[in-house]
């Protein structure tokens, strides 16, 4: 369905020196520079998967989510779209896939969100029926018609982002490419858009391609994680194989009957985090058995009230990654 | 419901694209109407703008009667030329000067996701309706200039005036797309098109011949701004041809809009090209 | 100190916008070209209505006009856009007066412009049409201080509209009506004694002439209605008036800011 075969994109940057005399000089000279902004990229997605693309800021993720949707062409390698090349048949390639900029609405802003869409309709050649049909979905699943009439200009941010993913919608996409839709929006907002965004994908079988910062979006829907830094690929496959992959390290939480001033631990234990005088967030090693830490609490004369152990989380492990702690 | 059905990827036909291009527009203008206040605000700015220009030219001509031999009415005649032409300039082509602030804050890419060619979407989401207020001024100095000075005026120097105005918008429209397409190199192009768009312009307030040979020659074959209104001018003032390079210029205005028209499109389509390899 | 940061700060950015720079360096060459040719025609065709000028004179006084008006630099949005978004705010908060910055920042660019587009341009013009205007050392001497307060009095009237950010949106056209008035009257184009009588005898109520009709005449040495003393007296009395009108506007639009609640 998508297929990138060697993916890469070269830009070329301006370089200007600081100061008075620099900038002076940069009004007739500027020495350029290369940046790899994506480098040989291959991967492959099924229809019906939700993938996360996941990348720090300036690693490549944007890039390459343009030169699939076509707005930037590829310097070297090849983009597939259900056949085609996104960027030579883009007018083409638009008609099957939706995409939702977290920061740019599709939505005419002077307009009413009804009239946006309607102008759509008619872009997209959207059968009247089918259209109909659509809205009602809409309406049901994200309370559309509540604000349905207003200007989108006018709306909050939350209301905004669910127009533009039922925008996105609107013509059937079979691919639709989601960048930081959840971005600035407020816990319950975010929860109602991550429901659609899964029930769009299982129930629909769309084929969806989620970038976006919040952990917690991949953790809800992705089955499938593809890590990009400085351009290339560091991680192509399941979430619970990525967190395998980065150690077994758990973390343990200790409530404690009696409030600790200050803990201290021999290696390997270590304390991530004082939640409170009674409540310490530990690591422990993978090798360690939960006993053994038990042990050293016990001859310390601590007394525990309660203690959780948690497998390490996606973020936890993606930290680890880019801290470089990790390797794969 | 399933919201796969699968679509069969159809385009639009002409006609139907038109008809969205239309909508479009439509809505363009519609949301800007929304504004009143704001709206005759500017239109009054519009206005004040224009009647000092034409001031400015007035009081000169007031006080020497001719300039490079061009009398007050032949000047009023020259300024409705060109206001004519940037009226239907600015009702449509107003939109493709805020281009450098797509490029910049990403709309441009939302154009490029569309199954819509991404410069009609530019031109048909800037309609500007105060393009009409031009119309009326061009249309009052046209009056004035008639009452200055006798125009014989028949069928054919009507189809011919209409045929310069729309050549001349034609050449100014090009223009605009041209300096637009630049923002695809160049990100900051505001002065460029102020340079371009509206400075440019004071020249062809007045007649060419003041002008030195050199910029004479500029603005006849480099940006060919004088066959606007300078040379076509000639044609219904009876104006002896001794300004001009060759006695068929007054007739050059309409051949010459087609072909900027052309190259400026050619232009636009290179320009994005860039934008799309090198990310903007 | 600050402030001395904020002149070399805008002097850079004006350096930074390179397209910029070379694009409006254009545009004022462009209105010199014109007007030179304008004057230098109607000097030849209709020498009686010149009155007091020549050809070379007027010619002299569209490029010196235009060389002041090119030196007066100002950065349009700083205020308009940091009301627009608010940011204002912290402006206030910070630990320097925001009026200051302002002229500071102005001063740069001024600066900037001078060296950058004034002398450039002074070159060019007099190789370009050989005339040397008719300067003296004594007309010099008696332009710097009326140079310096027309600066003063560019600046009020950029803050004061800039100002109208806090109380329209629409602050852009209001920027339109200024230059459009301030073109005309303010004799950048065409010296005032060339207007109609009637109209010169509004215009000079006004504080337009001040900002380049007065500082030209007075360099190139041609003759005014009154003495030197007396323009530098008017000149007074324009900065108090405008710079109230100025501060009225800017300091009302704060008090409104601080009503609604930032």
């Amino acid at each position: 369905m998508i297929e990138v075969q060697h993916l890469s994109k070269h830009f070329k940057i301006k370089k200007r020196k600081p100061g008075i005399l620099g900038s002076i000089v940069s009004l007739v000279h500027s020495d350029v520079e290369y940046l790899k902004a994506v480098d040989d990229i291959s991967f492959s997605i099924k229809p019906g998967e939700l993938v996360g693309y996941i990348g720090q800021n300036g690693a490549g993720k944007s890039t390459t989510i343009k030169m699939l949707t076509g707005i930037l062409t590829p310097t070297e390698g090849k983009i597939r779209v259900n056949g085609l090349d996104p960027s030579k048949d883009r007018k083409f390639n638009a008609r099957q896939i939706g995409v939702v900029f977290g920061q740019r609405s599709q939505l005419w802003m002077d307009l009413p969100v009804e009239e946006s869409f309607d102008l759509l309709r008619s872009i997209y050649k959207i059968d009247t029926k089918v259209y109909k049909q659509k809205l009602d979905f809409f309406f049901d699943l994200l309370g559309l018609n509540e604000f349905f009439n207003q200007q989108a200009r006018k709306l909050s941010l939350g209301q905004r982002m669910k127009a533009d993913l039922a925008a996105s919608l609107l013509h059937s996409p079979s691919v639709l490419f989601l960048d930081e839709p959840t971005i600035g929006l407020d816990l319950l907002v975010k929860e109602k858009v991550r429901e659609f965004i899964r029930k769009i994908n299982t129930e629909e079988k769309v084929t969806i391609i989620l970038t976006t910062h919040d952990i917690q979006d991949i953790e809800f829907l992705a089955q499938r994680i593809i890590i990009i830094e400085k351009g290339k690929k560091e991680y192509d496959g399941d979430i619970a194989n990525f967190n395998k992959l980065l150690g077994n390290d758990s973390i343990v939480t200790v409530h404690f009957v009696n409030p600790i001033k200050s803990l201290e631990l021999p290696k390997p234990f270590e304390i991530k985090e004082k939640i409170s005088d009674q409540q310490y967030t530990l690591n422990l090693p993978d090798n360690e058995p939960l006993s053994g830490l038990l042990e050293i609490l016990q001859k310390k004369g601590l007394q525990i009230q309660e203690i959780n152990r948690h497998k390490p989380d996606l973020g936890f492990a993606v930290k680890k990654m880019y801290a470089g702690k990790g390797e794969l | 419901m399933s919201l796969t059905t699968k679509p069969n990827i159809v385009e639009n036909t002409f006609s139907e694209t038109l008809y969205i291009y239309l909508r479009i527009a439509t809505a363009s203008i519609k949301s800007r109407m929304e504004y009143r206040a704001s709206f005759l605000i500017f239109l009054f700015t519009l206005l004040t703008f224009y009647a000092a220009q034409i001031s400015t030219i007035g009081i000169v001509i007031t006080r020497f009667k001719t300039i490079g031999g061009w009398s007050m009415g032949e000047m009023a005649f020259l300024y409705s030329l060109l206001i004519l032409s940037q009226g239907i300039v600015t009702f449509i082509f107003s939109g493709i000067l805020e281009f450098s602030n797509y490029v910049r804050d990403g709309t441009f890419d939302r154009f490029l996701v569309r199954p819509l060619s991404p410069l009609s979407q530019v031109i048909m989401g800037g309609f500007e309706i105060t393009g009409f207020a031009h119309i009326i001024l061009g249309f009052l100095t046209f009056f004035m200039a008639n009452t200055l000075i006798t125009v014989h005026w028949n069928f054919i120097n009507a189809l011919v005036f209409v045929a310069v105005v729309i050549g001349g918008a034609m050449i100014l429209g090009s223009i605009r797309i041209i300096i637009a397409a630049i923002a695809f190199y160049a990100v900051n192009t505001t002065s460029l098109v102020h340079l371009f768009v509206f400075s440019s312009r004071e020249f062809l307030l007045y007649p060419l011949n003041i002008y030195s040979g050199g910029l004479k020659f500029l603005l006849t074959f480099i940006v060919p701004l004088a066959f606007i209104n300078f040379y076509p001018a000639h044609y219904f003032l009876n104006k002896s041809g001794e300004n001009l390079f060759h006695p068929m210029f007054v007739f050059g205005t309409l051949p010459i809009g087609i072909v900027m028209i052309l190259f400026s499109l050619w232009f636009w389509k290179k320009g994005q090209n860039a934008y799309e390899s090198a990310g903007g | 100190m600050t402030y001395l940061k904020f002149i070399s700060k805008a002097f850079q950015r004006s350096i930074a916008y390179k397209l910029e720079y070379y694009t409006g360096l254009m545009n004022a060459f462009l209105y010199i070209f014109i007007f030179t040719s304008v004057w230098q025609t109607v000097a030849k065709e209709s020498p009686g209505a010149l009155g007091t000028w020549s050809g070379e004179t007027l010619v002299s006084y569209a490029i010196l006009s235009t060389l002041i008006k090119v030196s007066f630099g100002r950065n349009e949005s700083l205020l308009t856009n940091k009301i627009k978004t608010g940011d204002i705010v912290y402006d206030i908060l910070k630990p320097y007066n925001f009026v200051m910055m302002y002229f500071a920042d102005s001063f740069g660019v001024s600066l900037f412009q001078l060296f950058a587009r004034a002398i450039p341009l002074l070159i060019f013009s007099l190789v370009f049409f050989g005339i040397i205007p008719s300067v003296t050392p004594i007309s010099i001497l008696q332009f710097i201080p009326v140079y310096l307060m027309s600066f003063i009095l560019f600046i009020l009237f950029g803050f004061m509209i800039s100002s109208l950010a806090f109380f329209f949106t629409e602050v852009f056209s209001f920027m339109i009506l200024y230059s459009a008035l301030v073109t005309l009257l303010s004799g950048s184009v065409i010296p005032l004694n060339l207007f109609p009588d009637y109209l010169v005898r509004i215009i000079s109520w006004s504080p337009f002439p001040y900002l380049y009709y007065y500082p030209t005449t007075v360099l190139i040495g041609t003759p005014i209605q009154m003495a030197y003393e007396e323009l530098l007296l008017r000149y007074a009395i324009e900065l108090l008036i405008v710079g109230t009108l100025t501060f009225t506007v800017y300091f009302s639009g704060k008090r409104k800011l601080e009503f609604a609640g930032g």
